[in-house]
């Protein structure tokens, strides 16, 4: 026990490592939403700082000036904390000023690259002008030893321990109880908010900025006399400080240092059990205890579903959907690539080569990030499994070429599917990090790992294929022609198929879980499903790309495929534009190794700068350009589509009379109704519905209506499983309460939602094929979408992206998208929102003619008019009990429906009149 | 001993090396003082050295996992080792700040008969590591061209032919290696040389599978022990074995190695660690360190709890610093074995060096014959570039090319005729060596593997600045065979 009770102990000077990055990680997403890759870099500026103030000389990390000036007498300790807290909140006022300003509005993907570019920039910078010599730092605080038993604790950990607490605490208290706090605090929640409140948004946000890089510079100054400082030290502690932060919901400051601290412990105990159990693996076992811990707290804590309200921010760019697959670019492309590949040789061929391979591995981003959204930083390390797994293919199994590394690829599919799982139920940022932990896990269990690597790396045997020669080649002859042709055709097959992928209606799905996960569940997609493959076939693409790569090294080794790598390929591919199958072969031409950083070198030479310039590009990208360098070119091809479009009618809402037509021949099945029985809907404490029970049956309309907060949208949550709940939903005499709601619709439950949710990021035509799903997953045949959408007037808006539609023609296509599903029951949450009367009108005609093809047809909305002259029946939900339920006549004379809507009884008394 | 245990020995062995070899920025001459150059100023003095290029940096820039760094520098281990001469003055380290002090020193006269080379010019190719943000190899080359220049003008070039040394840069990662190799067997080159590398498995492999020799000064590697044309100029076992050679001496049962846990660092060492610490009578524990280990307290005290009574230290400067730091705060009080790249400003400064013991292969003492040739060298061909350990291991891996070559016959020069040469070579003053200190890669000098060229090593106590106390040469024959 005691033993346990002293390596916790030592794990705490680790711990506080952790935790003091962690700390500056909250501070600065509090505040501006950014994760900052960065803080680390800004700590080792920080302490780097510190060093020379100490020395008595000023640190100048500006290309063309000198490192240092000399200041004449060494600073005295406190007087270089201060100077250099005060040096690192410059740089701090100095990021946000050049590079997360102008990104505030961004989404948080692209503040996390831009991140990432500030990393290589600062990293390169300190590399340039400091060298590779490591600088000590002497104590900072009071360090002597303490005897605890016959082990020797040294105070200064305790006491660093101790520091970061308090710091973390009066940081709390700042935000908690100061004016700039509170201010902080609005202006997070809302820009606009802080304006109305007086305050300068962008005053608190870069006085944010210089606290929360000083908080990293203080971190630094820290950790400063625990580790020597070299341009590099500091780089792997984000991924347990990230843990931490995580941990701390990226918002708490208490939570996330204690994280931390615990971390670091843990670890340390890791270590001893390590050391003390020969049965454990000798490497990688500390670094399971952050991912331990994020799955543990995260995975347990989150709802499978986002709930209402949950912010559904765009994060990326779209993802335009290819014409036509083949376009004589594409094949001119082709033959350009195998004719550098013939004519080129030596350094340059291999650029070429390189550029195929990770063209090949940044496609696994298109997929995984681009369509289905999921954000993975490990598509590196999954695309390393495979390369690691063709060696003992190709050398002890003897599998032969084209299988080996498709297997291979399947290995990584396995091991990402396992990687994107916590993808289930956590999403956005969150995801990034579990997937960065896993990556570091695989890393150091597998890929460093001497129980299964040996120095000299994994050897891999050449392909050949019929006799062909396909391998590298080595010395004079390589890299061999026949190589570099085999790459390229895996890189078109893989380019061709992720262009399939993206109108295929696994495509479609993506994009919709993509867009909006609650609406595609809607519309019968199962966005597990979606999300697995979208692993599954990303990871197996990437797989590929490692294999390729095992090919060309021979032998692979953890180098070519670190956690850190990933991390700046993916923010390559992001820049060079993750949408779309062009930006991912972009990535393969701009990443290093690749064509263009070739070209730099000859024009230029070897820049000593060469990265900082390489990170300056990916601030500069992701600021300028919001889908990546690609955005460029798909600008000008949608600009000229645009304007052929010129022609076609003006999009206004049609107001076609055949909508009932239209669906005429997705009749519904065996129309039966649907019953809720006794359903009742806490959140924590609050009931929020209270035992409802109604029915509708087939071909009726009831209208369901109450003042707002009533409960009307979270008992349709509830009905389409959007929410938990007690009590029964049956339809007919199939109980569907037990299902997940992308099955409810399968079985004939729809909604459509009061936000619409459409996915803006497809074109009409593909939202509604998403909505058809649930009629595949009943395996019955589809109805032809184009002449459905020319029966609702909507056939000359196919391509359009519905982000580019009118309200009402949104409205349209959202109840379309539900009616598309071939229900029985329809759920429609007010949609009337946003339509004039003469719109609400046709649209209370055409809900008229779908109840009377027999659907039976659940209505919520606020326009009264719609709602008594549609309605068979209407119910009425107030405080989430059912307060009154009759037809409209009896509604509009019950009392208690007056009480409850107060202010509104006038309105409905007169719309009564109105309707007599 | 039954041939697969030998085997393993050797390939164990050489693993270990490999992990030895690498770069210890200033670490040569730990003890005495000259050339622990500023890095920090020699970089931004003399930045544009060459070609070394940080093309990949951006690669390594945003990789900065130190674990690349760390692998590479393990891998040094060897070379700083200060000559056996109980160098006189052993001037503090400390001082040594300006590069260009050093150099000043000594004459600058270059000793001999000048005696152009008058042959053909012969292409052979020279790997560097370069630069980037976690390693800065940017003077090797310098001072391999240096050699070769003096090689030229003074030793008849190579077997009376001129070195034309073309130059390449791993970008220090095994796909740059593999580009390199390709490039210089694409440019004719009929050897390959390298100071230290931590691309040593890939340079080798690829060399050898083209029918390139490779001469290597400071680097090991598994693989390169028994390659047949790798030729290893400076004994790297020696860091692994003198260890446990002191274990022995001290009677200990148990003793451990801290190495930073990257597989070409740690495989090797958990490899032939068992063979030649179980060769000394002991018993050895590795510690190995994960990447991204702020403080080693709980490996290092686990160990202790483990009974370790001795621990030697694998790595860089800062790695080495941590270490030593965690083992003193601990009160450890045992004996802590280190390499040359341990040894620097920043370690001397942070952790208190009364009695820790150094182990190292080439001389730092200004009075032996060879250190003083290379001072006058660098002063005449490189007057500007750095001096510390890293030119060293460039400049000593031509220089040994050069003197392996001096007998080969006139005429035609092809790699095949390289070989046959250096196989041949009668022994050779070893470049940076101690006086009377020769090598000759005969790959006889260590029976487990081949490919090294010497068996010398020395060992010396440092005092509370840092300083060697004297060297005495360290009798590694027992534990080098195969027990």
């Amino acid at each position: 026990m005691a033993d346990h009770l002293i390596f916790l102990l030592l794990g705490l000077a680790n711990g506080a490592v952790f935790a003091s990055l962690a700390l500056a990680l909250v501070v600065t997403f509090r505040s501006s939403g950014v994760v900052n890759f960065a803080t680390s870099a800004i700590a080792l500026y920080g302490s780097y700082a510190f060093a020379f103030l100490r020395k008595g000389e000023l640190l100048i990390l500006i290309p063309g000036l000198p490192t240092k000036a000399d200041l004449g007498w060494p600073f005295p300790l406190w007087l270089a904390v201060i100077t250099a807290l005060a040096m690192t909140s410059l740089l701090g006022l100095l990021l946000y000023g050049l590079v997360f300003r102008p990104l505030r509005r961004a989404p948080a993907v692209a503040k996390a690259v831009a991140s990432v570019g500030v990393l290589v920039v600062l990293t390169g910078l300190m590399g340039v002008k400091l060298g590779t010599r490591p600088v000590g730092v002497d104590d900072v605080l009071p360090s002597e030893i303490w005897n605890l038993g016959d082990v020797r604790i040294a105070s200064d950990r305790i006491w660093f321990a101790l520091t970061v607490v308090v710091v973390a605490a009066s940081l709390w208290a700042l935000f908690r109880f100061t004016p700039f706090g509170l201010a902080t605090r609005a202006a997070a929640e809302t820009e606009r908010g802080a304006y109305l409140s007086g305050l300068s948004p962008d005053r608190i946000a870069a006085l944010n900025w210089m606290l929360s890089a000083a908080v990293a510079g203080g971190a630094g100054i820290l950790i400063a006399p625990i580790v020597p400082l070299v341009p590099v030290a500091y780089s792997l502690f984000i991924i347990p400080a990230l843990a931490a932060a995580i941990l701390g919901r990226f918002q708490y400051m208490l939570p996330a240092v204690v994280a931390g601290l615990a971390i670091g412990m843990l670890q340390s105990e890791m270590q001893f059990l390590v050391a003390s159990h020969d049965w454990l693996p000798s490497s990688g076992m500390p670094d399971l205890i952050p991912l331990a811990l994020i799955l543990l707290v995260l995975v347990v804590r989150t709802a499978p579903l986002p709930s209402r309200g949950a912010v559904v921010q765009r994060t990326l760019g779209s993802a335009p959907r290819p014409h036509r697959r083949i376009t004589p670019l594409s094949v001119m492309g082709a033959i350009a690539a195998v004719a550098v590949l013939v004519l080129l040789d030596g350094s340059w061929r291999t650029a070429v080569i390189m550029s195929f391979i990770f063209s090949i591995m940044s496609l696994s981003y298109v997929v995984i990030t681009g369509y289905a959204g999921q954000v993975s930083l490990a598509q590196l390390t999954l695309a390393g499994s495979a390369g690691f797994l063709l060696g003992p293919l190709t050398t002890s199994w003897n599998v032969p070429f084209p299988i080996a590394p498709v297997l291979a690829a399947l290995g990584a599919a396995v091991i990402g599917v396992v990687v994107g799982l916590p993808a289930l139920r956590i999403r956005g940022l969150p995801v990034a990090v579990v997937t960065l932990a896993l990556a570091l896990v695989l890393e150091t269990m597998w890929f460093r790992n001497n129980d299964f690597v040996g120095a000299a790396g994994v050897e891999i045997k050449d392909p050949s294929l019929f006799g062909i020669d396909l391998g590298a080649g080595s010395g004079a002859d390589f890299p061999r022609v026949a190589f570099g042709a085999m790459v390229l055709v895996v890189l078109v097959l893989v380019g061709f198929g992720v262009s399939y992928l993206r109108t295929s209606r696994l495509g479609s799905e993506m994009l919709a879980v993509r867009a909006n996960e609650r609406s595609a569940a809607a519309s019968g997609v199962s966005v597990v499903r979606v999300k697995v493959m979208a692993f599954a076939v990303g990871s197996f693409i990437a797989g590929l790309g490692g294999a390729m790569l095992g090919y060309r090294l021979g032998s692979v080794t953890f180098d070519s495929f670190t956690v850190l790598l990933g991390l700046s390929l993916l923010a390559t591919a992001y820049i060079a534009g993750i949408t779309s199958v062009t930006g991912g072969l972009l990535t393969g031409i701009g990443t290093l190794g690749g064509l263009f950083p070739e070209v730099l070198d000859t024009l230029f030479g070897s820049a000593e700068y060469f990265g900082t310039i390489i990170g300056a590009f990916l601030i500069v990208g992701t600021i300028r350009y919001k889908e990546g360098f690609v955005g460029l070119v798909l600008e000008k091809r949608r600009a000229f589509r645009e304007r052929r479009r010129q022609d076609s009618p003006p999009s206004g809402l049609q107001l076609s009379s055949s909508f009932a037509s239209g669906t005429a021949e997705s009749r519904p099945r065996g129309a039966r109704p649907l019953r809720v029985r006794n359903v009742t809907v806490r959140f924590g404490g609050v009931l929020a519905v209270d035992d409802v029970s109604l029915a509708v049956e087939p071909g009726k309309v009831v209208g369901l209506i109450g003042p707002n907060g009533a409960g009307k949208t979270t008992l349709v949550d509830a009905i389409t499983g959007f929410t938990p709940c007690n009590g029964g939903v049956f339809l007919g005499d199939q109980a569907l309460d037990s299902l997940p709601p992308h099955l409810r619709v399968r079985h004939g439950l729809s909604r459509t939602f009061q936000t619409i949710e459409l996915y803006n990021d497809l074109s009409l035509r593909e939202n509604i094929l998403v909505g058809q799903a649930a009629v595949r997953g009943r395996g019955e045949e589809l109805p032809n979408l184009d002449s459905v959408l020319e029966r609702f007037g909507l056939g000359a808006l196919g391509d359009r992206y519905v982000g580019e539609l009118s309200q009402g023609q949104r409205q349209l296509v959202s109840i379309l998208r539900a009616m598309v599903g071939n229900p029985e029951v329809l759920l429609l949450d007010e949609p009337a929102g946003g339509l004039d009367s003469s719109e609400s009108a046709w649209l209370g005609h055409r809900i008229r003619e779908i109840a009377d093809g027999g659907v039976g047809v659940l209505l919520i909305d606020h326009d009264m008019h719609l709602i008594l002259g549609l309605c068979d029946q209407i119910e009425v939900l107030n405080f989430g009990r059912l307060i009154a339920s009759g037809t409209p006549d009896e509604i509009r004379r019950d009392p208690k429906v007056a009480a409850a809507y107060l202010g509104e009884t006038h309105a409905i008394q007169s719309t009564a009149e109105g309707e007599s | 001993m039954s041939t697969p245990k030998k085997l393993f020995a050797v390939l164990a062995l050489i693993g270990l090396l490999a992990a030895a070899c690498g770069n210890d920025d200033d670490g040569a001459s730990p003890a005495p003082a000259e050339e622990p150059a500023g890095a920090t100023e020699a970089v931004e003095e003399a930045p544009e050295a060459e070609q070394d290029q940080p093309v990949d940096d951006a690669a390594s820039t945003e990789t900065p996992d130190s674990d690349q760094e760390m692998a590479q520098d393990e891998a040094p281990a060897e070379e700083p080792a200060p000559a056996e001469q109980p160098s006189d003055e052993a001037a503090a380290p400390d001082e040594g700040q300006e590069p260009s002090e050093a150099p000043e020193e000594p004459a600058n006269q270059i000793p001999g008969e000048p005696n152009p080379a008058t042959g053909e010019p012969v292409k052979v190719g020279f790997i560097s590591d370069g630069q980037s943000d976690a390693i800065d190899n940017s003077s090797e080359t310098p001072a391999a061209e240096a050699a070769a220049a003096y090689a030229n003008d003074y030793l008849g070039g190579a077997g009376g032919r001129v070195i034309d040394l073309v130059t390449c840069d791993t970008e220090q990662t095994p796909a740059g290696a593999q580009d390199c190799v390709a490039e210089l067997v694409s440019a004719g080159v009929v050897a390959i040389v390298n100071g230290v590398s931590g691309q040593t498995e890939t340079i080798n492999a690829e060399a050898n599978e083209a029918g390139i020799p490779f001469i290597q000064n400071g680097g090991i590697s598994q693989a390169a022990f028994a390659s047949p044309l790798t030729h290893v100029i400076t004994n790297g076992l020696a860091t692994l074995v003198g260890p446990a050679a002191v274990a022995a001496e001290e009677g200990f049962t148990t003793a451990g190695i801290i190495v930073i846990d990257v597989p070409a660092a740690s495989g090797p060492i958990s490899g032939a660690a068992p063979l030649f610490y179980g060769n000394a009578g002991v018993a050895v524990e590795i510690v190995a360190i994960a990447p991204g280990t702020p403080d080693m307290t709980p490996q290092v005290q686990a160990a202790i709890s483990n009974g370790v009574e001795q621990f030697a230290i694998i790595g860089d400067e800062p790695f080495c610093t941590s270490a030593m730091s965690a083992i003193q705060l601990l009160g450890f009080e045992g004996p802590v074995v280190v390499i040359g790249p341990c040894i620097g400003e920043t370690s001397i400064a942070e952790v208190d060096m009364e009695g820790i013991l150094l182990i190292g292969l080439t001389s730092d003492d200004p009075a032996d014959a060879e250190v003083a040739l290379f001072f006058a060298v660098m002063a005449e061909y490189a007057p500007d570039e750095l001096t510390d350990s890293i030119a060293r291991h460039g400049y000593s891996g031509v220089l040994a090319f050069a003197r392996a070559l001096a007998a080969h016959p006139e005429g035609e020069m092809t790699p095949e005729s390289v070989q046959e040469a250096i196989l041949a070579m009668a022994p050779a003053p070893m470049p940076l060596g101690p006086d009377g200190a020769m090598f000759q890669c005969n790959r006889q000098a260590i029976a487990l593997a081949p490919a090294i060229c010497s068996a010398a090593s020395v060992i010396t106590t440092l005092n509370s600045e840092g300083q060697n106390t004297g060297f005495r040469e360290l009798d590694l024959t027992d534990l080098l065979s195969l027990g």
